[in-house]
């Protein structure tokens, strides 16, 4: 009689408390963007999907992100379901906290490596083992207004275009007014990443396969000619401040730039535009074809206590119901390459983009390059460059330079010769 | 006396211990008064300042545990060819003009608002500490814009006045150090100078300038001779929380602005911390650079109130 009286005051507090007396697995899971509102909240679709598992979400502004996971992961307290970015992820593999996902991976009926962009097993690869699959991608195209290359009698850029060909656009592209340019070819590279997408299609590597620091010659030689379209053709914007990485002000935007190189998220902020038709194109070639990736991978926390339920999470994100809002929710495309194909991150805007192969083929070549590195580092390197097109530092110095901080910062055996 | 401040309790505290009351009752509910404001200082502000002092000596990656490295983080930080020179250069370069900007701002301001046959001065003092609310990142990237080579309005006025090569503000090296300067009329700390120097103006009696006036004294000379030293017990504590403000809230106005940029030209050690901290990840670096800052503002305030003797009059 009492056993039955407390097993019934139990149920009714769990009643009215909310609380399930079955068990309920609660995993943490943190993100710096917030949770897409419905329909896209993918955090919703899956608790819907696996009623015995809640997901207790956590925003972590972005300008604190990297540090604070640190912090969490020191402290024993990080979230189960872990998204990292790329640079984190190798000290985090480094220092233990987070799990393989090997094993998982082979025994997952949803997923296959052969599925993913290169870029997934090549940083597989340079690890030894899988710790993290990529939430999405985004990568970085070139940009570029078709009334203006209307206008001036120039073909469309396409996977075919070299850099000489850019450069002979560009000065065709540019317009002069009373001794002013009043038309740039190209705008000044604005995001950080593109001096390493660019410095890496003149043929070096960033970051060889060694997982090293590696710039130079190549570097030295897409310098100079930036520094020559900059200041002796004028036919490329003078650079301006960037803070994290962002200008303030848009020359392309504007309409006063024909071309400009930017990350592929930028579509989802042109498509705004209505003066002016546009499109996409992947980098010019050079030494190569070559363009950055950006992502954040998903882990597991190798001391959650409930990594099959974070493994389940992680899946469910992975699979086509929950990459389908993923892309939706943020415009950007899936790295599996099943699912890419189905376009669900493309948002077009009624003058453009409409290339959208572009993005499909920058993936097949695209490497993680600098985003391996300490964001500290390669935005110092970034700043010098910038002074190097203002004619504040030679271009010899400032690779010299770039070479100095990373072995400071990375130690010399983290640098190629 | 009066006791100002988060100063206030320890103050206090200080004050009991050592007197005949120390053992009485009464001593013990004091020391349960002041209790919370000693825990939140020894865990808030004093465990942090010692951290920072162990983690000067290592070297720390977040990751694992830091490694005792002696000197070596200082030994870095001061070899030939560190960029953290050029980093100090600045530094000094932006506490001297930007104190020396923003409190003759200020002090220009509330002259102003202080000056006899003039209507309307509260509304100008709304409008002059109007700036002081705006959000720094949102002040910063509305100059941003109004200072871009292209599309900026300043360049833009420029050019309809004939200018054809416009100045790239943000970025030639040598006008941006000067721009980063100019803007600190904007802060929040020029702002509140204002209103304090605007209230000490208020209290120097009339008949001092009555006097002077029949002595045939003019404006400036009664401003240098009678305003400068009735207010000069303000004008040091302005300038003392102008420096440590310049020293470390420079941060706020620089970050979102120039970034530190172009190359090191506008990076001050209050960047360079957080650069080295969070986004490089050398911790014990960062913290050494942090200890040095700590020993810049202590010396530059001492230097101050030293040399405040000669100048600064507690009585009229």
């Amino acid at each position: 009689m009492r056993k039955a009286v407390i097993l019934g005051l139990v149920l009714l507090v769990s009643v009215f408390s909310g609380v399930s007396v079955f068990a309920e697995t609660v995993i943490k899971y943190a993100h710096w963007n917030a949770l897409p509102s419905d329909p896209y909240n993918y955090v919703k679709a899956f608790e819907e999907k696996n009623p015995d598992i809640r997901v207790e979400f956590m925003q972590i502004p972005e300008a604190e992100y990297s540090q604070k996971l640190r912090s969490m992961a020191m402290t024993g307290t990080a979230p189960d379901v872990l998204c990292l970015w790329e640079a984190d992820l190798a000290d985090f593999v480094r220092a233990g906290w987070v799990l393989s996902l090997d094993d998982y991976i082979k025994q997952s009926k949803e997923l296959s490596l052969d599925d993913f962009i290169p870029a997934v097993t090549q940083l597989m690869q340079l690890q030894g083992s899988l710790y993290g699959l990529p939430w999405c991608f985004a990568t970085e195209i070139m940009y570029y207004n078709k009334d203006l290359f209307d206008k001036a009698g120039v073909a469309y850029p396409g996977m075919d275009w070299t850099w000489e060909d850019f450069e002979s656009a560009a000065k065709k592209l540019t317009v002069e007014s009373d001794g002013r340019v009043v038309q740039w070819g190209c705008d000044a590279l604005g995001f950080q990443g593109l001096w390493y997408s660019l410095a890496g299609a003149f043929g070096d590597k960033i970051v060889d396969e060694q997982g090293r620091f590696s710039m130079g010659s190549g570097t030295r030689e897409f310098l100079q000619r930036w520094f020559d379209l900059t200041n002796k053709d004028r036919v490329v914007a003078s650079p301006q401040v960037t803070t994290s990485g962002v200008v303030s002000a848009d020359l392309f935007m504007a309409g006063k730039a024909a071309m400009a190189f930017n990350g592929s998220w930028m579509t989802s902020v042109y498509k705004d535009i209505k003066d002016f038709a546009w499109d996409i194109a992947p980098i010019p070639k050079k030494a190569r074809h070559y363009s950055t990736l950006h992502t954040g991978f998903f882990a597991i926390n190798a001391r959650s206590g409930a990594k099959d339920a974070v493994w389940k999470f992680i899946e469910f994100c992975m699979s086509e119901e929950g990459q389908k809002l993923i892309n939706e929710a943020y415009s950007n495309p899936s790295a599996r390459l099943s699912i890419l194909k189905k376009g669900y991150y493309r948002v077009e805007g009624p003058k453009g983009p409409r290339n959208w192969d572009a993005i499909e083929q920058t993936a097949q070549f695209a490497e993680w390059g600098y985003v391996l590195l300490p964001p500290g580092l390669t935005f110092d390197i970034v700043k010098d460059f910038n002074a190097a097109i203002l004619g504040q530092l030679s271009v010899d110095d400032v690779v010299e330079q770039a070479r100095n901080k990373a072995v400071d910062i990375l130690g010399e055996e983290k640098v190629a010769q | 006396m009066s006791v100002r401040g988060a100063s206030a309790p320890l103050f206090f505290f200080l004050l009991q211990v050592g007197s005949p009351v120390t053992r009485s009752g009464e001593s013990r509910k004091a020391y349960l008064f002041v209790l919370p404001w000693i825990l939140g200082f020894v865990l808030f502000t004093g465990g942090p300042i010692l951290a920072t002092i162990v983690l000067s000596f290592t070297k720390w990656d977040l990751i694992g545990f830091p490694n005792w490295i002696g000197l070596g983080n200082y030994a870095r930080l001061f070899r030939q060819g560190s960029e953290f020179w050029i980093v100090l250069k600045f530094t000094a370069f932006y506490t001297v003009f930007s104190v020396a900007i923003s409190v003759g701002w200020a002090l220009f301001e509330a002259a102003l608002l202080n000056a006899r046959n003039i209507r309307g001065t509260s509304l100008f003092g709304f409008f002059y500490f109007i700036p002081a609310v705006v959000p720094m990142v949102a002040l910063t990237f509305a100059f941003q814009l109004i200072l871009h080579k292209e599309l900026g309005i300043l360049n833009y006025v420029l050019s309809l006045l004939g200018l054809r090569e416009t100045p790239n503000w943000l970025v030639d090296p040598k006008l941006v150090v000067w721009v980063v300067v100019a803007l600190n009329i904007y802060t929040f700390y020029a702002g509140q100078m204002m209103l304090i120097f605007d209230s000490a103006l208020k209290e120097v009696p009339r008949e001092l300038y009555e006097a002077a006036e029949i002595d045939g004294a003019g404006r400036f000379t009664q401003f240098l001779k009678i305003t400068l030293p009735a207010i000069s017990p303000i004008l040091l504590f302005n300038l003392v929380t102008a420096t440590i403000s310049s020293l470390n809230t420079s941060f706020t106005l620089l970050y979102p602005l120039t970034a530190g940029g172009p190359g090191k030209v506008t990076q001050a050690i209050s960047l360079d911390i957080y650069h080295n901290a969070f986004k490089t990840f050398r911790v014990g670096y960062a913290c050494a650079e942090s200890i040095i800052l700590f020993g810049i503002a202590a010396l530059a305030s001492l230097l101050m109130f030293v040399l405040s003797k000669r100048w600064v009059y507690y009585e009229v």
